[in-house]
């Protein structure tokens, strides 16, 4: 009724208020245009990247950030067998299988994983990170198919060496540059060797493995490694890799990059979570946290739902794993999902935010984002991802925000 | 309605952004006017302005064939690419291609902004917004 007065002939009052409008309106528009023509402006020597202001203001931890430390001669002075030295030398880096990982053809450039450039010693990597608003990174080794490669002994001194030359030439503390060290996962002896020798040094926030279509992490071969994490309160950091290898046979039947790298990694991810779960390695060692990089995030609210809803199914089938076997237990002591939100943390890199705020809202709700999401670039690889998606979404609040920029890597690094 | 003409007549103007100098040849310059963010490219010595934001994740456009960090141990030199036949700048960040006459990009489905850049006699460097 209102309605069809307004579009028809209009009252005295209603005329009253279409002219204040047309006021108001007028006056808004008039500013408008003024602030227009005084803003004409000249390009501005900018400080080379649109990461949003108040990130500045924000303290940042790059959680994922890559060496690229794939020329040997780097660190071919810290292995000291000759004969180890001298294979590396001449042969490089034993070649991982990875069967298809052919990013020249999807990304139309020969090198993708340089794609942002590189830095290979503190003073690089400290000049770098400020120009994206990063305070400070956790930085892992590029050699991500380490894991598939043959010559087990040479990649045990690769290992040792890797470790060698962060802690000499990158880690730098004052500076918010933190190392993972790498553990010799298809040595399982060696990892613990290794987490022995690289414990007290400084700036060694964690160890390095790789989540991969291979032996999974809560096998009970690592059994005195996760001993040993613990003790020592170091997490576990799980990286991709090795994907489309000779190991798994569904990667193998991918046909192209864009595949794999929508979901290979977040699949081995995703089985190793599992594994760890249900083969009872956080009912023995409760402490032990575990750090999962570049697997996505979203997965998580479906993984952990699925998992307590086939544990409701099947709760008497985890009794027959090897832990739970032993230690006599026939049951988890906790629903699967909330090992999820206790033991487990992610690196954000790579986001897949929904468009509506909302919906990104309630899916950090769904992950408990605060608790358990901590920022990571992946730099400087092709899907690398900068902080701004943290600032520029209505759907992350501040708090939120803070705690996956710094809080909750403080906590699990104890940075 | 004929204020709304009116205004869109008077704000729709050239807006100086520098000088002819200020934006070097095959490289991509930042251009800030108020709150609109222009990547200005000269290419063979025509200069084109494009909305400077990819909109997948916001990467600034006008760094695409800018050197990559510590470029000189790289294999390769540029992020992104421009594209100097097809007049196609690649995004820094994650490589999608945008046409800097059109606006359109091959995979998205719509365009982003692209403005008309007027060099005038004295040098003076102009889009229209």
């Amino acid at each position: 009724m209102i309605r069809m007065r307004w579009w028809g002939c209009k009252t005295s009052a209603e005329m009253e208020i279409s002219n204040m409008r047309g006021w108001v309106y007028r006056k808004i528009l008039f500013i408008v245009s003024l602030w227009s023509i005084m803003s004409k402006g000249k390009p501005e020597k900018n400080k080379r990247i649109n990461v949003p202001d108040e990130a500045w203001e924000e303290y940042i931890i790059d959680a994922d950030f890559h060496l690229n430390l794939f020329d040997p001669k780097e660190y071919l002075e810290y292995i000291e067998d000759p004969r180890l030295r001298k294979k590396i030398e001449v042969g490089g880096i034993p070649k991982g299988v990875t069967g298809g990982w052919v990013f020249p053809y999807a990304h139309h450039i020969a090198d993708s994983l340089n794609t942002q450039g590189t830095a290979l010693v503190a003073e690089e990597i400290d000049g770098l990170k400020k120009q994206y608003a990063i305070d400070a990174v956790i930085v892992g080794p590029g050699m991500i198919n380490l894991p598939t490669a043959r010559y087990p002994i040479v990649k045990n001194a690769i290992v040792k060496a890797y470790n060698d030359y962060i802690v000499d030439k990158v880690i730098d503390v004052k500076n918010g540059i933190y190392g993972l060290a790498i553990v010799p996962q298809w040595d399982p002896a060696a990892c613990v060797e290794e987490i022995e020798r690289m414990k007290g040094e400084k700036g060694i926030v964690g160890v390095q493995g790789w989540y991969s279509p291979q032996t999974l992490f809560g096998a009970i071969e690592y059994e005195e490694m996760h001993r040993e994490l613990v003790k020592e309160k170091l997490p576990l950091v799980l990286h991709g890799s090795g994907f489309t290898s000779r190991f798994d046979l569904l990667g193998d039947s991918m046909k192209s990059v864009v595949e794999a790298l929508t979901l290979s990694w977040t699949y081995n991810a995703m089985a190793n979570v599992m594994n760890l779960i249900f083969t009872g390695t956080f009912d023995r060692h409760e402490d032990l946290k575990v750090v999962i990089q570049e697997a996505g995030t979203n997965w998580v609210p479906f993984a952990s739902l699925r998992a307590d809803e086939c544990y409701y199914a099947l709760p008497e089938d985890v009794m027959l794993s090897h832990r739970m076997f032993e230690d006599g237990n026939d049951y988890l002591k906790h629903m699967p999902s909330e090992y999820f939100f206790k033991n487990m943390y992610y690196t954000t890199q790579p986001i897949a935010l929904p468009k509506n705020p909302d919906h990104v809202k309630s899916m950090f709700e769904m992950c408990r984002a605060s608790e358990t999401f901590l920022y990571s670039s992946d730099w400087p690889h092709n899907t690398f991802d900068p902080p701004n998606w943290l600032f520029n979404n209505r759907g992350i609040d501040k708090e939120t925000r803070s705690r996956i920029c710094h809080g909750n890597s403080k906590e699990v690094f104890g940075i | 309605m004929v204020i709304q003409r009116k205004y869109l007549e008077y704000n729709m103007r050239e807006k100086i952004i520098g000088r002819i100098e200020d934006f070097p040849e095959g490289r991509g310059t930042e251009v800030k006017l108020g709150g609109l963010k222009i990547a200005v490219f000269n290419i063979d010595g025509k200069l084109y302005a494009i909305h400077d934001s990819c909109p997948h994740k916001h990467a600034p456009l006008h760094e695409s064939g800018s050197n990559r960090y510590n470029s000189e141990k790289c294999g390769g030199t540029f992020l992104g690419e421009i594209d100097l036949e097809l007049k196609m700048i690649k995004c820094p960040w994650h490589g999608l291609r945008f046409n800097l006459e059109t606006g359109e990009s091959p995979v998205l489905k719509r365009k982003i902004p692209v403005y008309n850049v007027v060099v005038r006699e004295d040098g003076e460097v102009a889009v229209v917004v």
